[in-house]
């Protein structure tokens, strides 16, 4: 008889998981490994996963290598982020054509039906926060919402937590308590490898439902909560969030800012692997003759001069100016603007940033500094 | 897509009735729907003048203008403002708004106000003027100071004789340069903000002007006695998408697009003095 | 009312202790100059400063030929004459009315005979006139700083 309560699903067997997403007409999505990193692309099967790879990370630094295991999700956040399908890096916001009343415009295709499979508890949470930004005020970004409401989510609960991990912290992870259909832990050891699945909506109930898989025991839940309880207690970073808001604000012009900004060489990567970063610019791609444009939205980063350029120039123009409004703005003014922080605790920016800036220790060192009598 | 169910990124087709130059370097069109007349728009609010294949730029309303348009001041300063100077009257143009918060009409009603415009600032502020001067009888005292650099450079001419001739206002013109014979004030604006011998217990101050203007503008009025609180001015940054997820405007933790442009000098971040935020 | 009450309701003395003003009884008078006049010539000695009460007066600068160049205008609630408070005591520009004219006109001898007899009234006084200077400066720079110039223009 089909139950919807928790399963458990033999690990060798998560293909039934993969028919039934693609039965319903999604595209599953999930890691894979490319170039030396864990990526997100598409997946036909379970084969497509990384299985027995594992990542090492630290300021900087990112490695991946093979663990002589069998596991599935044994790894932690890459260089991507869900955000590449939600708010991709280039999308077409309409087409026009020049006409006799001016200009017609033509709205983009519908986007396609995805199942996102291993997504991390600091991105569900990094889902929720892009959420409120471009469907939560009074604008709702269109597109956005449309490719939102075709995504069916499969959370992974971490069995490990990176050395720039700090969801703890931010209070996001290691286990996944909303926002997904379902949600996976991934139970390895000698004896064992199985996978506890548990459904967080009534998509995912449907989908629990059709897995022909036995009721997980107590034993299992044990298990599994031993697991996540051992990610938390080993992050790799704390960021201590108390009053971060004033600690910001009221230290906007601390030498801090400028000694951080001879180590920043204002790439950019840090808004690019941030799951939660938003900015885009939107131009023209105008044909040659004029007759045909495409309304284009680019992501754009605050660490570009041009980011604040006016008539006259640009509003900041150091790099200590844009290292503040970045990390001022993630930490601080997304709570004014948006009722939560911009950070979920993923550590990509430490990880891919060049120089290998690690905002928990600029954040120790703005508190240790605004603390000195 | 907007509360009316419109996308926000979906530019309206408008036509350009009339164009016409206003100074060396800054023009008025006058624009309409082709279907319908212009939404409803709040003194202070802004639009979004889009260019088919040249891009989209933010600009303020000025005003209403003849049978259901309004009207847009511009200064021809960037690669899309060069362009919309050279266009015919009869173009179509996208238009996407009103955006932002706008002048506070309502927290003003019943109070004197003092109006203080440097430059092209007096664009955006003339909605609100209109306004008080269409509902005169809810306003104490209205003083406006207006500074530009130089006589040529003085936007609306007719307007200011009529608002000082017909809507008991009480206007006074400085520039900073002038020739022999200009009848006006030679100085800064905040050289005549004592003259205006204001009651800081009954006065709103609206600024608006180049960034400089209004920080020495906002310390003229608190040497009067005005607490911040009472002061409004409005900001400009670098706008794209005017709804609040492009991420070019913003202030400290303020959207100017959406949590402004206009903001109570007491609430702006950073107070017109923390560098490069 | 006397010029000396008049005087202490000039926004320039506004809160200034009637007690300590009235040290200036002998020195004020009023006085009234039609479009045109010249209150202060440059080059030429300040007699006289004036706490202008109405009307609006020019500063302007000429050359030999009497060709003018305009620099500022004031008007009621202005000080025209702070030169006053350096040697050689000149003015340094031509003030001339542009609309009829009243002004409490304070002797400068008696005012500074008046401050150097009276350090607790000279030492207010002075901060007053500072801040009026100081007023002037700033708006004078804000001025020279073009600050309504076309963003991508050279300032000067």
């Amino acid at each position: 008889m089909a139950s919807n309560g928790p399963k458990l699903l033999p690990a060798a067997q998560l293909d039934a998981l993969f028919d039934a997403l693609q039965r319903r007409g999604y595209a599953v999505v999930g890691p894979r490994l490319r170039d030396g990193a864990i990526v997100y692309d598409e997946l036909k099967s379970m084969a497509d996963l990384p299985i027995g790879w594992h990542d090492r990370q630290g300021p900087g630094r990112y490695r991946v290598e093979a663990g002589g295991d069998r596991a599935l999700f044994g790894y932690t956040v890459g260089p991507q982020s869900w955000k590449k399908y939600l708010f991709p890096p280039h999308e077409t916001l309409w087409r026009g054509q020049r006409g006799e009343n001016g200009f017609a415009i033509e709205p983009p295709p519908p986007p396609p039906r995805r199942a996102f499979i291993g997504v991390r508890a600091c991105e569900l949470q990094a889902i929720a926060v892009q959420d409120r930004v471009f469907t939560g005020g009074a604008a709702v970004d269109s597109r956005y919402a449309a490719r939102r409401k075709e995504i069916f989510t499969v959370a992974v609960n971490c069995g490990v937590a990176g050395a720039t991990c700090f969801c703890v912290s931010m209070n996001s992870g290691p286990r996944a308590s909303r926002g997904f259909d379902l949600a996976l832990t991934e139970l390895l050891d000698a004896q064992r490898h199985d996978l506890l699945v548990e459904a967080g909506s009534d998509a995912g109930a449907e989908v629990l439902a059709e897995l022909d898989a036995p009721s997980a025991a107590q034993a299992d839940h044990s298990q599994a909560d031993a697991l996540v309880a051992a990610t938390a207690a080993s992050m790799g970073r704390q960021l201590d969030t108390t009053e971060i808001r004033a600690l910001l604000y009221g230290n906007a012009e601390s030498p801090r800012w400028k000694a951080v900004a001879e180590r920043c060489v204002s790439c950019g990567n840090c808004t690019s692997v941030c799951p939660t970063c938003f900015c885009s610019d939107v131009q023209d791609v105008t044909s040659l003759d004029g007759s045909t444009t495409e309304r284009e939205r680019t992501w754009a980063s605050c660490f570009t001069q041009s980011f604040t350029h006016m008539a006259g120039g640009s509003a900041r123009v150091s790099t200590s100016s844009r290292y503040r409004h970045w990390l001022t703005h993630k930490l601080a003014g997304w709570i004014d603007q948006f009722g939560t922080s911009g950070c979920v605790g993923c550590g990509r920016c430490i990880t891919w940033c060049p120089p290998g800036i690690d905002l928990t220790e600029e954040i120790a060192a703005l508190r240790a500094d605004a603390e000195k009598p | 897509m907007n509360a009316d169910g419109s996308d926000p990124w979906v530019p309206q087709p408008w036509r350009v009735r009339d164009l016409r130059r206003d100074t060396s370097d800054v023009f008025s069109m006058q624009m309409a729907p082709l279907e319908g007349v212009a939404p409803p728009f709040k003194p202070g609010q802004f639009n979004m003048l889009y260019q088919f294949g040249q891009g989209e730029v933010a600009i303020s309303i000025s005003g209403h203008a003849p049978d259901g348009g309004i009207l847009h001041t511009v200064r021809a300063v960037g690669a899309v403002t060069r362009v919309l100077e050279q266009i015919a009257p009869g173009t179509v143009l996208g238009v996407r708004g009103p955006f932002g918060n706008g002048w506070p009409v309502e927290e003003l009603r019943g109070h004197d106000v003092v109006i203080v415009a440097g430059g092209l600032g007096l664009a955006p502020l003339r909605p609100l003027i209109e306004w008080l001067a269409l509902h005169r009888a809810d306003y104490g005292r209205v003083d406006i100071i207006y500074g530009a650099r130089k006589p040529a450079d003085l936007l609306y001419p007719t307007d200011i004789a009529r608002w000082q001739r017909d809507c008991n206002i009480r206007m006074r013109v400085t520039v900073d340069n002038a020739s022999p014979g200009w009848p006006g004030e030679i100085g800064a604006v905040t050289h005549l903000v004592p003259s205006i011998d204001l009651d800081p217990a009954k006065t709103l101050a609206v600024v608006c002007g180049p960034e400089v203007m209004m920080r020495f503008t906002v310390l003229a009025l608190q040497q009067e006695g005005m607490e911040q609180s009472a002061i409004y001015l409005s900001m400009e940054r670098h706008m794209q998408c005017a709804v609040g997820y492009c991420g070019h405007c913003f202030y400290g933790p303020h959207f100017i697009c959406r949590d402004g442009p206009v903001f109570r000098f007491d609430r702006l971040h950073g107070g017109l003095i923390v560098p490069e935020l | 009312m006397t010029p000396l009450e008049q005087l202490a309701a000039h926004p320039f003395f506004a809160g200034f202790d009637p007690a300590l003003l009235a040290v200036l009884e002998p020195c004020v008078h009023e006085r009234q100059f039609g479009k045109n006049e010249v209150l202060m010539r440059q080059n030429q000695e300040i007699r006289e400063c004036h706490f202008v009460l109405h009307g609006r007066i020019m500063l302007e600068t000429c050359d030999t030929r009497g060709v003018c160049m305009p620099i500022q205008t004031l008007e009621g609630g202005a000080v025209a004459g702070l030169s006053w408070l350096v040697p050689p005591y000149h003015s340094f520009f031509d003030a001339r009315v542009l609309e009829p004219v009243t002004t409490l006109a304070v002797d400068c001898q008696c005012l500074r005979l008046a401050m150097d007899n009276n350090h607790d009234f000279g030492y207010k006084f002075l901060k007053r006139a500072v801040r009026s200077v100081m007023n002037r400066l700033q708006a004078s720079r804000l001025q020279l700083a073009e600050v309504y110039a076309h963003p991508t223009e050279p300032r000067r």
